[in-house]
């Protein structure tokens, strides 16, 4: 596999918004990842499901409740796009997980992992490498 | 460097075992092998001694070293100035002071190591100036050692301890290369510090898991809540501990510290980092935060890893989500 999996840039793939020499990149680590084309697959399938979804015209009124009135200079189609846009994102935010964002402080991990094993364990041989002046990210 | 009498500050098991230990002849059985840790264990609580330990470790793209003065007497023993023990207690440094990390007896011992491993004992090459008998131990009769530990017959400390990868060469590994008795008379251990050390926790519930079995035969052997609603297992194969930490949440890859590798275990994506301690491997599955941290093989942490939870379903779904905002760029 070459490099780190495409993530974010499989919609970029998918948008024809990559630079050649990027493109070039996905492609050939496309072509080895199997976990990134099925990825591939599922944006893909994604996108071709709610672009066939039918066109519903918001009842009067709809948008100017939705939207402030500098939005209301806008053209009609564009009014359009964007109360779809803000009902898309409100119906994808139903979907996003709420629970907060963790790092664990790996090195804190490591320190107490080593005590419990000292403990039930040989104590030098535990001890002795949470002593090493580990920085991780070097 | 001359042969030193080690100071003696207690009378028990470790005597005994090690007298057993003495008359271990080359070749010997796993009995003798399980009687030889046993007493390592005990004679690094019981020994007065002061040596320098170097740390050897491969993080995954170079070799790393590193030097680490250890002393023991009265039962305390230090390592460096980051870590001490103390009967149970285990302090390291923080950046604001000391931190009590555990402070309880623990009764459980798990698993005999005889259980699962293929243990001999050989006449072993001298090792910071002393005679040692080596422990071999294989995952099963007749194959290579993936694992080597350097015992010194006279005070029954083990003065290095290798993991071998599949060629035999090590890849983690400690050793003494200076070892000698008279350490200060007493080491203190630190006045005050921050206790951070975890109770028994209870029941584990949702999201939460904990399997009683890991991997290549590790069992729990404890379960422990720590602060900021941390759940940490305890697994032991005997000869290692394997900690699983679950952190309810959603992994911010941006935060994590650069050096890892991201690497697929049995098609599961993961973060990997080897430090000198031991492998750790984190990644994400149904609003849980999964850290593996464990001092054993690279393949039982692989195996460990492959019976945790690993579901990609909560990525996906934020994916189609950014996908379906997306779309109205193009619009």
């Amino acid at each position: 596999m070459n490099g780190p999996h495409l993530e974010e840039t499989l919609s970029a793939w998918l948008d024809d918004e990559l630079a050649p020499a990027a493109r070039r990149e996905a492609a050939r680590h496309l072509e080895d990842c199997a976990a990134c084309r099925s990825e591939l697959d599922l944006v893909a399938g994604a996108r071709a499901a709610v672009r066939a979804l039918p066109v519903r015209v918001p009842p009067a009124g709809f948008l100017d409740d939705l939207l402030p009135p500098a939005a209301l200079a806008l053209r009609p189609r564009r009014r359009a796009v964007w109360a779809l846009a803000a009902a898309a994102a409100s119906a994808a935010a139903l979907f996003l997980p709420r629970e907060p964002s963790v790092a664990p402080v790996l090195p804190a991990l490591l320190e107490s992992h080593a005590a419990r094993a000292s403990v039930t364990g040989d104590p030098l041989s535990q001890l002795a490498p949470i002593a090493v002046p580990v920085s991780f990210g070097q | 460097m001359s042969v030193v009498t080690f100071g003696r500050i207690g009378l028990g098991l470790g005597v005994v075992l090690g007298a057993l230990a003495g008359a271990v002849p080359a070749g010997a059985g796993e009995g003798a092998a399980v009687a030889l840790l046993e007493r390592a264990r005990e004679a690094a609580a019981m020994e007065t001694f002061a040596g320098l330990v170097v740390v050897e470790w491969h993080d995954g793209r170079r070799s790393r070293r590193s030097e680490v003065p250890v002393q023991s007497a009265a039962g305390v023993f230090r390592f460096g100035d980051e870590v001490v023990g103390s009967g149970a207690r285990r302090l390291v440094r923080g950046p604001d002071g000391w931190l009590t990390l555990w402070r309880h007896d623990v009764v459980a011992l798990g698993p005999s190591p005889a259980a699962k491993y293929d243990l001999s004992v050989a006449p072993g090459p001298v090792v910071a100036g002393r005679a040692t008998e080596v422990v071999e131990v294989r995952v099963a009769s007749g194959t290579a050692a993936v694992e080597r530990l350097y015992v010194d017959g006279d005070s029954g400390l083990i003065l290095g301890r290798e993991l071998l990868d599949a060629r035999g060469r090590p890849y983690r590994s400690l050793r003494f290369v200076s070892l000698s008795a008279g350490a200060p008379a007493a080491l203190a251990t630190p006045a005050r510090s921050e206790v951070e050390a975890p109770v028994e926790a209870g029941r584990v519930n949702a999201p939460y898991r904990a399997p009683a079995t890991l991997g290549n035969g590790y069992r729990l052997v404890g379960t422990y809540e720590k602060p900021h609603h941390v759940l940490h297992l305890f697994y032991s194969d005997g000869l290692h501990g394997l900690s699983v930490f679950e952190q309810r949440g959603h992994l911010s890859a941006s935060a994590m510290p650069a050096g890892g590798r991201r690497v697929e275990l049995d098609g599961r994506s993961v973060r990997t980092w080897s430090t000198p301690a031991g492998e750790t491997v984190v990644w994400e599955s149904d609003g849980v935060v999964y850290t593996v941290v464990s001092d054993a093989s690279r393949a039982d942490v692989a195996a460990a890893v492959g019976d945790l939870p690993h579901s990609q379903r909560a990525k996906r779904v934020r994916r189609v989500a950014e996908v379906v905002v997306s779309l109205f760029r193009w619009r």
